[in-house]
């Protein structure tokens, strides 16, 4: 090994590599030390309490130490399955999520294109400003916005009755059939501008000489969209989409509470609030732990296949 | 017949025996007389012992608990045996803003340092309680005391061996407690025998007119006054009224029928089947056959499905407010003052809060006492005794004092002296004081006449003991019972820590507006106690109930919206079903036998 280091040969094994590791942190010390109280950081936060998964696979009750509890192995991880309302929670988990993930996902992309084609710098501005509001509004104000716009009286029901589009009023916050969509409307009106704000930075990025050689090769404003601006923007979106596809059974929380109904309950369980309701609430929290960590597992699992894909079919990946 | 010992010694004795001689009584009349004392004297504790409620002054003076070690400065005008030594502690009382309660406290955490030395501090989160109770217990950060905990919390505690065993301590200490619970301190016992909690909020007190059928008097009265007493007859009435009123001042619809649940609970639609089933006389829910014992939860009754068509009637023949299963308590209080609610099958003092309450306050002078909603007592035919009217006496909620407690003797103590009536008067009135809505004048408790004051009860009444002088700030195991204490002022009634309502000499309401909303109320109400179920948090049937409870509400939504009554029927059937597959006949026989056992613990 050592004639191997002075002929400047590879070093191989585990001595080897904590030396390339020991010699690359040397050299980039200075970088390290920036992030060292980040990283301390998340070592606490982040990574100090997950020692607490060890729950899921005891039966604790508040009160009780765990060296006093029994351990049941993957007795709750289990048990969540057989919930007689798991498939039925399952289901409105992702397709809420997915609504998402697809219309939730495209839009911010959408409206950061139009707004880069806004000339008036004033204007431009103006309409970023408005477009970021909804999301400092709590979710308490926001659902009080959608039951005074769309209740029976409401100013939506009111503007379709006269009309003439329907004869009665639409009892959307009442049935079951409507909430998704309600939903997946009030997420995007509150975080379309927000999520915007990535995009149209990945946009200002976009080297200008590219549009300049479009223009040249006679490319309309809706051919440098399509040509320049989203290619120059794919990595930022691949990205986010890719982490996106990991909250995939984070379907909200704040949002079912406040908007269900008991006539939209079986629209509107998701896994968050069922585990809020049944684990956090009675202090079962082994089987809260137990399903909270499944949650991440799985969206760990779906943010590497995605990656896997995406690194297959575009060549990109976040890893 | 009861008469309290104190009276007897310092009004009574003297005199029946006015001839003194410088010693005192005659001497050749002093055995005879000391034997006709004694004989009274027996008399009087033995009547006082059958009655819970007019020996005040007896536990005036025993409220204090004597526990015989501790240094006192002596008993003091309240009945509190002030210790020398300030006697601290904190209490969890539950959902508030601390800032809020710290600030409205004031006035009786100085009364209590200065008359009692006694120094208390109320805890409040803005968090669920069951939240923050199980976070307390997983950290063991609690205080000393825990109050308005639900029973099941309660066990938990007890459970992990965080609340102290209070059995001798009330033996010893708490002789008004054990008087004023009497048989039903039975029901706090475990299967040991051991007392480790106490009921917070108990005592009878049945509600004015519980689950009720209320409707608009004033257009009611419009139809000829005619008495509906039968589901089907209130339709009617509702049908009338409607079709008489169909639009409000601002042509808006007007509806015979909604419903509401409270922020952050997703109940609509729970307050119609709960009234209805009232009318039908189930218990708690459920249909008790009392000779077999045997449980039937409503969904599995015919009734059910009758209580479902004829909600769903209101539904499909427009009657029914199309936002009922998305009202907020506020939007509906809001349509009702609008005059846009002709009745409602619920509890009385929502009407009461939406209605008359709030047009008194904006009509003011010109505020006709007949715009007011009544209340009628309904029963279905066939039916022996509705059951809208419920006292449980040990309510729902509970106290607990932890391991933390450095002397739980003292607390207990309290807790006793609480208990006492003049300690729970105090606890829920705050301070007798001329400038507070009660005093005490020569012994008797007499309430302001502007307290009485019925158009400004909220200002004149409420607002002065809780805001001015922090009326129940402190209310730990204090009854919600009716106070019933012959040092009361005769002009009120129904006196609990919560209210009181004035009356006349021939004891009548004051209130003519009273008098209109409760003429039709029959006031019957039937003891629910020993129907109280505890789902302890560790037994899987408490999941089984959760998950129950929440398909219910959310299938009776469903059947009650049907277009059809077919639809409805096999909507019915099928959450039938679905509701017997996740367990609802466990559940009928876990209540049937919490009910037997409640019963056996309460004939101990």
């Amino acid at each position: 090994m050592e004639i191997q280091a002075k002929t400047g040969m590879k070093q191989t094994g585990f001595k080897g590599r904590m030396n390339r590791i020991g010699k690359r942190l040397y050299k980039e010390k200075e970088l390290w030390i920036i992030n060292l109280f980040a990283l301390v950081w998340v070592g606490i936060f982040c990574y100090g309490p997950m020692y607490g998964i060890i729950y899921s696979f005891y039966d604790y009750f508040p009160g009780k130490s765990l060296s006093e509890s029994k351990f049941v192995g993957l007795k709750y991880y289990v048990e969540f399955f057989t919930l007689p309302d798991v498939w039925l929670i399952i289901r409105n988990t992702l397709v809420i999520s997915s609504l998402g993930l697809t219309i939730g996902f495209i839009a911010p992309v959408i409206l950061a294109l139009l707004m880069n084609e806004l000339r008036s710098i004033k204007f431009k501005r103006l309409v970023q400003t408005i477009s970021y509001l909804p999301h400092f509004v709590s979710w308490i104000v926001v659902a009080s916005i959608i039951f005074t716009m769309l209740g029976s009286e409401g100013i939506i029901n009111d503007v379709l009755m006269k009309m003439g589009i329907i004869h009665e009023p639409l009892k959307i916050l009442g049935e079951g059939e409507y909430f998704w969509a309600l939903l997946t409307s009030a997420n995007l009106w509150k975080g379309i501008g927000f999520s915007s704000i990535i995009y149209i930075a990945a946009i200002a990025g976009v080297d200008q000489e590219l549009y300049q050689a479009g223009a040249v090769d006679g490319l309309g404003r809706f051919g440098m969209a399509w040509h320049i601006t989203l290619p120059g923007i794919r990595p930022t979106v691949l990205l986010l989409f890719i982490l996106g596809i990991g909250t995939l059974l984070n379907a909200g929380f704040e949002q079912q509470l406040l908007l269900g109904t008991p006539a939209t309950r079986e629209y509107h369980e998701v896994i968050e609030t069922y585990v809020y309701r049944y684990g956090i609430q009675q202090g079962r929290y082994s089987f809260a732990t137990a399903v909270g960590f499944m949650s991440s597992v799985l969206g760990l699992m779906l943010v590497l296949s995605a990656n896997k894909i995406s690194k297959k079919m575009t060549g990109m990946s976040i890893i | 017949m009861a008469i309290s010992l104190q009276r007897f010694q310092q009004h009574l004795l003297p005199r029946l025996f006015n001839k003194k001689t410088h010693g005192g009584i005659y001497p050749m009349k002093k055995f005879a007389c000391s034997m006709l004392a004694l004989t009274m004297l027996v008399t009087a504790v033995g009547c006082s012992s059958g009655n819970n409620n007019k020996d005040s002054d007896k536990e005036a003076t025993a409220s204090s608990g004597n526990s015989g070690v501790a240094a006192t400065n002596g008993v003091n005008e309240y009945g509190w045996d002030v210790p020398t030594e300030t006697l601290k502690f904190s209490f969890y009382a539950g959902y508030d803003d601390q800032s809020e309660v710290d600030k409205l406290a004031v006035p009786m955490s100085q009364f209590y340092k200065e008359k009692f030395n006694v120094d208390i501090k109320k805890l409040v989160y803005s968090i669920d309680m069951n939240e923050k109770l199980n976070l307390m217990l997983a950290t063991s950060d609690y205080p000393e005391v825990i109050t308005n905990m639900d029973d099941a919390m309660a066990e938990k505690f007890i459970a992990q061996g965080r609340a102290i065993d209070l059995t001798d301590l009330i033996e010893k200490s708490a002789p008004n407690v054990k008087e004023k619970l009497g048989k039903y301190l039975n029901l706090m016992k475990n299967d040991e025998g051991k007392i480790y909690k106490l009921p917070a909020m108990w005592g009878e007190n049945p509600n004015v007119a519980g689950w009720d059928f209320g409707i608009r008097y004033d257009w009611w009265k419009e139809l000829g006054t005619p008495i509906y007493q039968t589901p089907e007859e209130y339709y009617q009435a509702l049908k009338q009224v409607m079709a008489n009123h169909p639009t409000n001042a601002q042509g808006q619809k007007i509806y015979a029928i909604s419903d509401n649940a409270n922020a952050g609970t997703n109940t609509q639609g729970a307050n119609l089947y709960n009234g209805m089933l009232s009318a039908y006389g189930f218990k708690n829910g459920f249909k008790v056959n009392d000779s077999t014992g045997e449980f039937t939860h409503w969904m599995n009754t015919p009734e059910g499905l009758e209580i479902a068509k004829y909600i769903n009637r209101f539904y499909r023949e427009g009657m029914m407010d199309p936002d009922f299963l998305t009202n907020k308590f506020e939007d509906w209080q809001t349509k009702v003052t609008n005059e846009r609610v002709i009745g409602n099958i619920g509890t009385w003092w929502q009407l009461w809060v939406g209605g008359q309450e709030a047009w008194a306050e904006q009509d003011k002078d010109k505020y006709n006492i007949e715009k007011r909603y009544m209340n009628v007592s309904v029963k279905a035919p066939g039916v022996e005794k509705s059951t809208e009217l419920s006292s449980n006496f040990i309510g729902n909620y509970r106290m607990i004092i932890t391991d933390k407690a450095k002397d739980p003797q003292k607390i207990i103590e309290w807790l006793n002296w609480e208990v006492s009536t003049l300690g729970t008067m105090i606890t829920g009135y705050g301070k007798p004081d001329p400038e507070n809505v009660w005093d005490i004048k020569d012994g008797k408790w007499i309430f302001k006449d502007s307290a009485m004051d019925y158009a400004n009860k909220n200002t004149n009444f409420h607002d002065v003991r809780e805001k001015k002088f922090g009326a129940q700030s402190f209310m730990m195991v204090a009854p919600g019972g009716w106070i019933k204490d012959d040092r009361l002022d005769p002009r009120v009634t129904r006196v609990s820590v919560y209210d009181m309502w004035p009356v006349t000499e021939e004891g009548k309401f004051l209130d003519a507006g009273v008098n209109l909303s409760w003429e039709n109320v029959k006031g019957e109400s039937w003891d629910s106690t020993l129907y109280t179920v505890t789902y302890k948090g560790d037994d899987p049937i408490s999941n089984t109930n959760a998950t129950i409870k929440d398909t219910l509400i959310s299938e009776w939504a469903k059947m009650i919206t049907s277009k059809t009554e077919e639809d409805l029927v096999s909507k019915f059937n099928s959450a039938k079903d679905k509701l017997n597959k996740l367990g609802l006949h466990d559940i009928e026989k876990y209540s049937a036998e919490a009910y037997k056992s409640n019963v056996e613990k309460f004939n101990q």
